[in-house]
This record gives C-alpha cells, sequence and structure tokens, in this order.
C-alpha cells in the first residue's frame, strides 16, 4: 500500500469533514488540540508504513501555528 | 550512511471544541475561552518519512508502485 494510500485511509477519511472529539472514539476523555491529534496521526499510521519509518508528524493549525511529533519513544518526560 | 527523509503534504478540514461536559459553561469559558464553541480549521498535515533508497528505482522502497516495478524487472 503507499504512504499517501494510507494516509488517507487512516487518517484523511477519518478526519475531514468531521467533529472529532465527539465523532473519533480515541478523543473520548481528551481535548481536540493538535498536541493530542499528531499522537493520533501517529499511532493510525507508524505501524502500516514498515519498512518505511515514519519520522516526523507536523500538523498546522492555523498559518502561525504547527505542533511536531517523533513518537511516543523520544521527547516524553 | 544515513537515509533521506521525505515529506508529502495532506490537507483537511474539520471542527473541534474544547470543554468539559460536566463543567458550567462559564468555567469553560474561562478555561478555554472562545475555543469553547463549536469552531473549525483547515488543516495541513506533513508525514515525513526515512527509508532505504532502492538503487534501481531512486525511490524509498515500498514508498511508490516500487513493488509493481520489482515485480516486472524481476521476473
Amino acid at each position: 500500500m503507499k504512504l499517501k494510500d494510507i494516509v488517507k485511509k487512516y487518517v484523511i477519511d477519518i478526519l475531514d469533514h468531521s467533529q472529532f472529539e465527539i465523532e473519533v472514539d480515541w478523543f473520548k476523555d481528551k481535548q481536540p488540540s493538535t498536541e493530542n491529534l499528531v499522537k493520533f496521526i501517529w499511532t493510525q499510521i507508524d505501524q502500516r508504513l514498515k519498512p518505511v519509518v515514519l519520522h516526523r508528524i507536523r500538523l498546522h493549525e492555523t498559518p502561525s501555528i504547527f505542533t511536531d511529533y517523533y513518537g511516543p519513544v523520544r521527547n516524553e518526560f | 550512511m544515513s537515509n533521506p527523509f521525505l515529506t508529502k503534504v495532506f490537507h483537511f478540514n474539520a471542527a473541534h471544541q474544547y470543554g468539559h461536559n460536566d463543567w458550567s459553561a462559564e468555567k469553560n469559558w474561562e478555561v478555554f475561552g472562545p475555543d469553547s464553541k463549536v469552531h473549525g480549521h483547515n488543516y495541513i498535515l506533513e508525514v515525513m518519512v526515512t527509508a532505504a533508497v532502492n538503487p534501481e528505482t531512486g525511490f524509498m522502497v515500498d514508498l511508490d508502485e516500487v513493488k509493481g516495478y520489482c515485480k516486472k524487472i524481476c521476473n
């Protein structure tokens, strides 16, 4: 499966035109922030990309704010 | 030698609303401000990946239709 198809099926088709804190179970008991969105997106595609390695998710919420996520191992304090 | 990093960009639009159902509207407004109302964003998603480059295609393995290409030249 291509990168494009994996992201479309497991991220875009789920989030696009949604109100995701209501429609997506993963957000139950979580706030619908960009910080949580990047974690959700990581869990949706990380394992499916093998043997390609997912390095970073960057999500722009507005022209002046974006969030980076490098996965659950690094940068967890 | 390290592998290159490739980024693909996607777009999606979504709505969201911050707040806790068991808080009063006033408390949600106090903590989250206007974000406690339903609103939307035009999100831009960048997915950055890394992998070994297939010397025959010049592409990262399995990123595109490499499987089909390999099948064709290997048979």
